[in-house]
């Protein structure tokens, strides 16, 4: 996979938060962005992924546009700071979430949830439900749901 | 000491409350079989069945009525939800010109007289060929329930935001899936309370339904209304006990449906951090 920004500017509420940003990632490397808190690491990658509307510029996956994808076509995955776990649903339901949306059988997301859970020591823990579950376990959680769909989509 | 004096306070106030329901309640009930009942009998003297046999003799076009009733009241509901549900994302979570005006409509309805309103309503809608149909009486009566609709529901939407609904669009969901799967769970609470007002604004009309269903239209209130101003009680407490018992069923299976949809506990807004 690769990835390029370029020259993206990002208006919200009238506010320009990112102006002028340019990147380039290529196959295989692990990038770490730092800054301040509010100086708009959240809205570049919201705006990468499809959640935000860019107000120029061009966004780049595997050197095709994705201006105009939809965010669940563009096979980017975001981990929010906030912890975006479903509420209403058990452990073993927001781990098969993406599974469920791909429409994989029931039996294979029953297994491969299990596996997940045991790589964290969390086997059992299957039919809890979100609230019931300490904070750094539900980032656990909430990494091998989206590890998941990321190895979907690179297989 | 304390911690004593305030659970006698709030037992109090519950039988206080339950007091308030179940005294005329059970007066409701006592008065359907009273033939005579007078000032200074603490319980009616005379008992009869005439209001029931009454009754009883036209149960096919009261039943009629009572269902078609009940359908219109649950068509309002649900559209009410169902653009409640619309208007608040779009107010909320979209941005797009005119907002505060469309923001401001939305609570129009509740500034202006029921009279005048039906009065206005009724006159538009002779032009428009909407008077003395169902479809007209279902309009007339969404508009009065709407503002309840959207303010509770906009409440609710505010709370759950958008947040859940971003997190299942970049693991694959649509759109409507997204909101589908994440956000209508945890409104359900909210869309329930929404569905309940709005039934009952729409089930109680009185006067509206009159104008605008032009006698066409019929529905239990229409029946219900003469019988309460006329001053014959017994009829009047069987109609009014077949409504809090229809209305009380009706909202136990609005309950149930909703019981469905959040299997594992909706109305939870904020998850844990
Ligand atoms: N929806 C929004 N509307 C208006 N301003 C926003 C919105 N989201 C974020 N911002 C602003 O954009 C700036 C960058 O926010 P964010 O990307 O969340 O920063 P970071 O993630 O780097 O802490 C902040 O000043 C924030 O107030
Ligand atoms: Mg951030």
């Amino acid at each position: 996979m690769s990835l390029m920004v370029e020259d993206l500017k990002v208006v919200l509420q009238k506010k320009v938060i990112l102006n002028g940003i340019s990147l380039d990632i290529r196959e295989g490397e692990f990038i770490s962005l730092l800054g301040a808190s509010g100086c708009g690491k959240t809205t570049l990658l919201k705006s990468i992924a499809g959640l935000l509307e860019i107000q120029q510029g061009d966004i780049r996956i595997q050197n095709a546009s994705v201006a105009g994808i939809p965010p669940e076509k563009r096979g980017t995955v975001i981990v929010f700071q906030d912890l975006r776990l479903f509420p209403h649903m058990t452990v073993e339901q927001n781990i098969a979430f993406p599974m469920e949306l791909q429409k994989v059988p029931k039996d294979v997301r029953k297994k491969t949830v299990k596996k997940l859970l045991e790589e964290v020591q969390l086997t059992g823990f299957e039919n809890r439900k979100i609230k019931e579950i300490s904070g750094g376990r539900c980032r656990e959680l909430h990494w091998q749901g989206l590890l998941l769909q990321i190895r979907e989509c690179c297989s | 000491m304390k911690n004593k004096r305030k659970s006698i306070f709030i037992s109090i106030t519950q039988f206080v409350l339950l007091a308030a329901i179940l005294v005329p309640a059970v007066t409701l009930l006592l008065w359907i079989f009273t033939e005579r009942w007078t000032w200074p009998d603490l319980a009616p003297q005379v008992f009869s069945k005439r209001a029931i046999f009454e009754i009883a003799g036209r149960k096919k076009e009261l039943l009629q009525i009572l269902w078609s009733s009940i359908l219109i009241s649950t068509v309002v509901a649900v559209l009410s939800a169902v653009i409640g549900i619309m208007t608040a994302r779009a107010i909320l979570l979209y941005r797009f010109p005119g907002k505060q005006v469309v923001y401001f409509f939305t609570i129009l309805p509740f500034m202006v007289p029921a009279t005048v309103f039906a009065m206005g309503i009724q006159i538009t809608f002779i032009k428009m060929g909407l008077n003395n149909r169902i479809t007209g009486v279902i309009i007339a009566h969404l508009i009065c329930s709407l503002p309840y609709a959207i303010r509770l529901i906009m409440d609710g939407t505010a709370a759950v935001g958008s947040r859940l609904e971003e997190q299942a669009r970049v693991l694959g969901a649509s759109p409507f899936k997204a909101f589908y799967k994440t956000s209508l769970p945890m409104l359900m609470p909210v869309i329930l309370s929404a569905v309940s007002m709005s039934y009952i604004v729409s089930f109680s009309q009185y006067f509206l339904t009159l104008m605008i269903g032009g006698g066409n239209v019929k529905t239990f209130t229409i029946l219900m209304v003469p019988y309460l101003q006329s001053g014959n009680r017994n009829i009047a407490c069987i109609y009014s006990t077949l409504f809090l018992g229809v209305t009380l069923l009706v909202f136990g299976v609005f309950e149930w449906a909703a019981g469905r949809f959040m299997k594992h506990g909706g109305g939870e807004f904020y998850t844990s951090e």
